[in-house]
This record gives structure tokens, C-alpha cells and sequence, in this order.
């Protein structure tokens, strides 16, 4: 048994749309936004694990269900060994009390009419602390005088107990929030992107911040940043999080200097370093934007904008075609092409120039599909204005990807792992991937 | 090296509010080439964005551009404006502050052109994209067919219940027309919209932020403008759209020869994409310079404190190197004289408490700095006593 604080097994938080009464009445199915989607992961007592992930990938749903701030629909988290899903009142106070919460939003998260003395206070008088007045002061000096030094501590002065949050600038509101969130002495803090809103100067006072407190105070921090900048300067270990998923957990000296994951390496890759040689940088950025989490993408959810998806065997296709290939046919699943518009515009109406023309029009890059599959693509559009769907799938059926059907996991055990089917992958991915229909190229696996 | 087409020399912007002047913009000078990328970078209340209003002449009451001018390289424009305004023509330059609103607001399209930080406020959220984007084109178009084009009409379309009626009706009375739709759809199609048909008779809530800023540059690339006037072009976007983004500006740039205002607090968007760089503070420019100059050769502490203080993604550990203490207030009465650094400098020195004027830096020959280290080595036994400010600005203690 590792010495890990806080466990996280299976944990899904799915959000549910057209759920009202009303929607019942009308036997409306309600639509699942699968926000957060079966994590996994530990963090090891005193540690910062970063979760790192653009705007929508779950990042901060799952530091609101680690706190059980949300209930999850789904899965475990222990903390120190229970599961604090199944905790009491009495219980979940006193994890309440070991586990804090600094938001990113230091502007909406104090309030406007309390001192910034009583926000910090605050929780002190919920929790009843010190619980244990042996001393001949009364419990509230104790308070203020505990308030004081906290300030004191996240670099305010004590003589600011009075006043209100408006007074103070957003760095400083975000060392209120700090304040607040270690009045009680926590083991564990969840820190929201604690200086995304903030300038870059002020944001380097917190960082250093927050690294003092952690060493003066052990604290265990969970750390959610959409800055990998940020995460790389504080965090020990980084989990890649891309529509709900982990796709890749490591330390943060493996992720920055040998990223695995196809997604990994492309949001490095497209930070803007600061140097001035960064013009001449070659960046491959990624193409299309986040699928919607309404209905994630089958398999592997980053295929739909992987720079490197597996061909199927045999077929015999450029990287970029095969792409492109796959966007015109997930089109044609999803009877996406409306060719009503496009009719119009071009100003005219034989079908068999038209599939010529959509292929010009659809295929984005200045890319020329290679025969055959040039025609087949021509053929299946050729179908698909004639509204024969299903011919237009089977046109494209052998163009299938191993990434479409099975998902790739996370390997077990190892420090450093990554889901994708491009690296070693656990065996019950591997049982899957030899059932299933499509064989990938040669070359992987 | 290229002419320059835009001068800026002495531009003052101030807010007069009821709590009093606030210099937001405080005589700036800066000459930006033709074809260049020129980068303002600063942190938030520094003066960025109003600067680039002011150059849009977009700044609203309470605000006011107080004093300055801004040259514009147009020599078409100079031969058209010679006779009706001769102070304000200077050979092929015209003052653009000089010449009356109705000049300025025929500039905005075929001159400068901007676009804005947020996408999703950008947009009429109630008209199709496709539609808001070739409006843009039919009011550039309306506004070159007229010949006397410095006065052109360029008003865009009202919308109302009876004008969506009267449209309904009547397919002649709608403002846009086809050829701007099929234009827009064609600037749709070069800012990387995969799509534009389909995508051009779709709503702003239908795209993505990152799409959305595409479309708002689309829009903004309708008059074909000299200058670009990019104002955080991708600060509400995620890194990967991001450099999606930022691609689609430096292309325009290589292939259209457009030049780019980019204003950004990212130093890493500097330096992926500027020619030369500003550095704002407080309402002022207080180092400028090549790339190299700033990013190498940086002589203000605050260029290197903004420096020292980002995390970098290449080396890892140690310490970050903040600048202590927080963005000063504009407000004029609350200002001192010396350089407005002074208390937030670890090298603050007696004669800081006059004002420094623009030095040479050691750098390119554009390189200059407002701070008196450009011409003396910092003295320990002149500094400034660590406590010296304590009194007039907030307790702020940092390790």
C-alpha cells in the first residue's frame, strides 16, 4: 500500500440535459453531458498533481467531485483510506475540515459584504475551532488572533481584518481565498486555476506563495491549470485530461520532456515559448476544436483531431488523406452533408459534378486524395447526394480505424502511462484490439 | 528596412470620471513599418487597449484623446485631403486628429481595422454569422463606389421589426447582396473555416470560440485594411486554438503584406509573432525595441521583472522572480512625478524621483528605454531606502 491521500477510482460525474418535469411529461430522454468520465488516480501525501486540460475537459467538475463539493454520479474517492462517498455528517465535517478549496475567480469568490476578517473567520466558526480551550483567552481572541497570522502569513497585513474585499486587487483577493482556505490547518487543497486571472507579475507573488506554504505546511495539492507553464513550475506529477479522459499521467519531468500521448505532445507543442528564436519554430497545430462531450467520439476520443490515427492494414493511405478521408465519412455518418446550399452557391445541379466539387470544397487542405481512393470518396458523395446513406458508409466501411472501436486505457501500475493504442497497451486493450474487426497497419502493435 | 506607416508621436488618452483624471494613455511615441508586426505588451490597466481605440478613434465619453497625433502613410488619401485640410497633410502622412469625424470613420475598413479580445460578445448573437460577416463586406463595398470616398456613407444596417419586414417582402430591399455573401463566404474560407457554406448560415452560438474569433478576423479583413489592429487576439482561447490562430494572423501577414498591431500581455504570443515590441507601464511606453532588444538586451526592470516572472515550459524548478507590489492607479491626482516604476523597482534610485525621458538603449537603433539605467550603472549608495514609498502606497509584504 502506497502512502497515497487521496484515491480516485472509476469517478464519472455526468451532467443531464432536458431533465425538467416538463421533459418528463413529454418523455423527453434526458441527454447525458458526460463531463467527467471514469478518473483514475491517486495523489501521494504532500505531492501536487497538476490536471491540465483546455476550457471544457472536466477539469474543474473533478476538483469539485474530489471535494464531494458535487456528488458524482458514479465511483470512489478515498481520502486517507474512506471513501468519503460514503461518509456521514459527522465524517464528511471533519474531511471538510482536512480538505479546502482555493477558486479561480477571485472577484466572485468573496463576498462583497463581509470583511475580509470574518471570510476568513468564518470557517473557524463552523468548525467550532479550537476545539480543545485550554487556554485563558476566550475562543474568539483566539480566532482573530489565528485570522491575523493567516494574513499575515499569505503576505497581507493584520491590520486589513476591517476591511472589504473591494478595497484589494486581485492578486490580493486571491491571498484572501489562500487565507481562507488554510485557516483550518488542511491536509489536501484543491487550487481551481488559482492565477488564471491574474497578470503574469502578480501571478509569479502567488506561485511563490503557494510552493512556501506547501513546504512550511505539507500540504497535498491538487493543482487544475489550464497553463502548462504553471504546471510544470509546481507540480510533481501531471494528468492530461481531454474530454473527460485521462489521457496521459506522469511526472512532470516525463510529460515535458518525453509526452507519449499524441494530445500531450501537441499542447506542448503549442505553447509560445519566450524566447526569440520562436518565430522560426515549427508549430503542427491541431486541427478542428473539442468535440462536443454531448456525444464524445466512439473509441478513442482524441481521433477526431489526432495527427496520428492508425490507417487500417493494407490500405495504403497518406497520414493527412486518411484524416481527411475519415472527416468526409464521419460527415456522412452523422448525414451531415446538406447539399441544398451548396447547390446554390456553385449555381448548379448535376449530381455527377457536384461530387467533384463538394470534395473540392469539403477536403480543407491543399491535398489531392491518391486513387483509388480518390473515387471511392467521389462514389460515396455521389451516394450521399442521391440520399443512399447506407451505400455511401459501405463505400468508406474499409476505411475503419482500430482507434474508432476500442478505447485505449491507461496501463496500470506504472509511473509513467499514456492511452493510446501507439504505445503499449494493458492486456484486456490488447484482447479487444485482436477481436475486434479492423487489424490496424503494420508497424503498431 | 521599410517605410513607416503609422507615427505616433505624443498621444495622450484620459478618462475624466468623477473621481477624477485618469491618464490611461500618457504621451506615447512609436512609429510602426509597413508589413510589421509591432506587439504592445503590459499587464491589465496599463493602457494597451486604449491605445488601440485611440487609434480606431473609438474611445467614449468620459474619455478623450487629450493631446498628440497620429500619422498616417497614405499618399492617395494626403493628394485627396491637401487642399481642404492643409495642417493636417505632411507630404504622404496625414494627421488622422486633425481631419473631421466623418475622414476617420471612412479610415475604418480600407485603413484600420480591428479586432476584439472576446468573440462571443463581438457578434449579434441573433443574426447568422455568414450574414454579419458579408455585412461588413457590403459597407466596405457601398462606401469605395462612392467616389468621393473620404466622405463615403458607410453606415451598416439598422435592425428592426419593420426593415426585417420590408426585406421579407421585398428580396431588393435587403442590405446585403449576394456578391458580398459570396465574398464573405469566400473570407470565411481564408481565415480556415472548414465549411463556409454551411457554416456561413449558422448563428454565433453554433461556433466555437476559436471559429468565432476566425470569423470576427474574416470580418475585419472585409475592407482589406493596411493595419490590423489586434487587441488579445486569443487571450479567451485554449493554447491549441490558440496557435490555430495565431497561424492564421502570420499568414496574412506573409501573404497580404498587412501590417499587425498586436496588443497581448502574453510574452510567448510576442515573441511567436512581433517584428518590435512595447512595453506599457502605466499608461506609458517605457521600452521598445526589436524582439532581441526587449527579450536580450532589456534595461527597464520592469521589462525584466515581466521577464522574471514567467514560468518558464523549457527549464524547471527554482524560484519565479515577481515584481512586488501591484499595477499603480491612473489616477492623475494620485500619480507622482518621478518615473511611475519607482516604488515597484528594485533599483530605485533618488533620480528616479524625476522623471526620465526616453534614453537610447544599447541595443538596435529603435531600442529605447525610459529609465535612467539606459545611461549610468545602477549605485548602491544612491538607492532608494527599501521603506521610502511605505507610506504612500499599500503594506505589501512578499518573501
Amino acid at each position: 500500500m502506497t502512502n497515497s491521500l487521496v484515491e480516485v477510482r472509476n469517478l464519472q460525474k455526468y451532467f443531464y440535459e432536458q431533465d425538467s418535469l416538463v421533459d418528463r411529461l413529454l418523455r423527453t430522454d434526458p441527454v447525458a453531458v458526460k463531463a467527467v468520465d471514469g478518473l483514475e488516480f491517486e495523489i501521494e501525501q504532500g505531492e501536487t498533481l497538476g490536471l491540465v486540460g483546455e476550457s471544457g475537459c472536466g477539469k474543474s467538475t473533478t476538483g469539485e467531485t474530489v471535494l464531494r463539493l458535487q456528488e458524482a454520479t458514479e465511483g470512489e474517492v478515498y481520502f486517507d483510506g474512506s471513501n468519503i462517498y460514503d461518509m456521514n455528517r459527522t465524517e464528511l465535517k471533519e474531511f471538510r475540515r482536512r480538505a479546502a478549496i482555493v477558486f479561480q475567480d477571485p472577484f466572485s469568490s468573496l463576498d462583497p459584504r463581509m470583511t475580509i476578517g470574518e471570510t476568513v473567520k468564518q470557517p473557524l466558526d463552523v468548525h467550532d475551532w479550537p476545539q480543545d480551550n485550554n487556554h485563558d483567552t476566550s475562543k474568539d481572541e483566539q480566532k482573530t488572533e489565528r485570522v491575523k497570522d493567516l494574513l499575515n502569513r499569505v503576505g497581507l497585513s493584520g491590520d486589513q481584518f476591517d476591511r472589504y474585499p473591494h478595497e484589494f486587487s486581485g492578486g490580493q483577493r486571491q491571498r484572501i481565498g489562500i487565507a481562507r482556505a488554510l485557516a483550518l490547518d488542511p491536509d489536501f487543497v484543491v487550487l481551481d486555476e488559482p492565477t488564471s486571472a491574474l497578470d503574469v507579475s502578480v501571478q509569479a507573488q502567488i506561485l511563490n506563495l503557494l510552493d512556501d506554504l506547501q513546504s512550511e505546511f505539507g500540504l497535498t495539492y491538487l493543482l487544475i491549470s489550464h497553463d502548462l507553464s504553471v504546471i510544470r513550475h509546481i507540480c510533481d506529477r501531471v494528468a492530461v485530461m481531454y474530454l473527460g479522459e485521462i489521457v496521459e499521467v506522469a511526472s512532470s519531468q516525463d510529460i515535458f520532456s518525453d509526452p507519449q500521448h499524441p494530445y500531450t505532445k501537441a499542447l506542448l507543442e503549442s505553447v509560445p515559448r519566450v524566447t526569440i528564436t520562436e518565430r522560426e519554430r515549427d508549430i503542427k497545430t491541431l486541427s478542428g476544436d473539442v468535440p462536443s462531450p454531448r456525444n464524445p467520439p466512439s473509441g478513442c476520443r482524441f481521433r477526431t483531431r489526432c495527427p496520428s490515427v492508425i490507417p487500417p492494414a493494407n490500405s495504403n493511405i497518406e497520414q493527412e488523406a486518411y484524416r481527411e478521408l475519415l472527416s468526409i465519412r464521419n460527415r456522412i455518418r452523422s448525414r451531415d452533408i446538406d447539399l441544398s446550399d451548396t447547390q446554390e452557391f456553385l449555381e448548379m445541379d448535376e449530381t455527377e459534378d457536384l461530387a467533384d466539387r463538394v470534395i473540392e470544397t469539403m477536403v480543407t487542405t491543399e491535398l489531392t486524395f491518391s486513387e483509388p481512393h480518390r473515387s471511392r470518396v467521389r462514389e460515396a458523395i455521389a451516394a450521399a447526394l442521391e440520399d443512399d446513406w447506407e451505400e455511401a458508409e459501405s463505400l468508406l466501411s474499409e476505411y475503419e480505424s482500430i482507434c474508432e472501436h476500442v478505447s485505449p486505457a491507461l496501463q496500470e501500475g506504472r509511473d509513467h502511462c499514456a492511452a493510446c493504442h501507439l504505445v503499449e497497451q494493458p492486456p484486456a486493450v490488447v484482447d479487444a484490439v485482436a477481436d475486434s474487426p479492423v487489424s490496424p497497419q503494420d508497424g503498431y502493435e | 528596412m521599410s517605410e513607416p506607416i503609422l507615427k505616433i508621436s505624443d498621444l495622450s488618452t484620459s478618462f475624466f470620471t468623477n473621481e477624477g483624471q485618469i491618464n490611461a494613455v500618457d504621451s506615447i511615441s512609436l512609429s510602426i513599418d509597413q508589413g510589421e508586426v509591432f506587439g504592445i505588451v503590459g499587464e491589465s490597466g496599463s493602457g494597451k487597449s486604449v491605445t488601440a481605440l485611440s487609434l480606431m478613434d473609438l474611445v467614449e465619453s468620459p474619455g478623450e484623446i487629450t493631446s498628440g497625433s497620429i500619422s498616417y502613410r497614405n499618399a492617395e488619401l494626403a493628394d485627396t485631403l491637401r487642399e481642404e485640410y492643409p495642417d493636417a497633410v505632411d507630404g504622404a502622412f496625414v494627421d488622422i486628429l486633425s481631419v473631421p469625424e466623418s475622414v476617420r470613420r471612412s479610415l475604418r475598413g480600407p485603413s484600420f481595422s480591428m479586432i476584439f479580445q472576446d468573440p462571443e460578445s463581438s457578434f449579434n448573437p441573433s443574426v447568422t454569422v455568414g450574414e454579419q460577416v458579408a455585412e461588413a463586406v457590403e459597407v466596405q463595398r457601398r462606401a469605395r463606389s462612392n467616389p468621393r470616398s473620404t466622405h463615403a456613407k458607410t453606415r451598416g444596417v439598422e435592425y428592426s421589426l419593420s426593415g426585417y419586414l420590408t426585406s421579407a417582402v421585398l428580396p431588393s430591399k435587403r442590405f446585403v447582396t449576394t456578391e458580398s455573401k459570396e465574398r464573405a463566404i469566400e473570407l470565411l474560407e481564408m481565415v480556415g473555416i472548414p465549411d463556409p457554406i454551411k457554416r456561413a448560415n449558422e448563428y454565433p452560438h453554433q461556433y466555437s470560440g476559436g471559429m468565432l474569433q476566425r470569423a470576427m478576423i474574416a470580418q475585419a479583413l472585409a475592407g482589406e485594411p493596411d493595419i490590423l489592429i489586434a487587441d488579445e487576439p486569443t487571450t479567451a482561447l485554449d493554447v491549441t486554438i490558440q496557435a490555430q490562430v495565431l497561424d492564421i494572423l502570420s499568414e496574412l501577414q506573409e501573404d497580404v503584406g498587412m501590417t499587425i498591431l498586436l496588443i497581448t500581455h502574453n510574452l510567448g504570443v510576442v515573441a511567436r509573432m512581433c517584428d518590435r515590441v512595447g512595453v506599457m507601464y502605466a499608461g506609458e511606453i517605457v521600452e521598445q525595441g526589436t524582439l532581441e532588444d526587449i527579450f536580450e538586451h532589456n534595461i527597464h526592470p520592469y521589462t525584466a521583472g515581466l521577464m522574471g516572472s514567467i514560468p518558464a515550459l523549457d527549464n524547471v524548478g527554482g524560484r519565479l522572480h515577481p515584481i512586488e507590489g501591484n499595477v499603480p492607479s491612473l489616477l492623475d491626482s494620485e500619480m507622482r512625478d518621478g518615473c511611475y516604476f519607482a516604488d515597484r523597482c528594485p533599483k530605485a534610485m533618488e533620480e528616479c524621483l524625476t522623471k526620465p525621458q526616453a534614453f537610447d538603449g544599447p541595443g538596435s537603433e529603435d531600442h529605447a528605454a525610459m529609465c535612467y539605467l539606459a545611461t549610468h550603472e545602477y549605485e548602491e549608495e544612491q538607492a532608494l531606502p527599501d521603506t521610502y514609498f511605505d507610506s504612500s502606497t499599500e503594506v505589501m509584504t512578499d518573501d
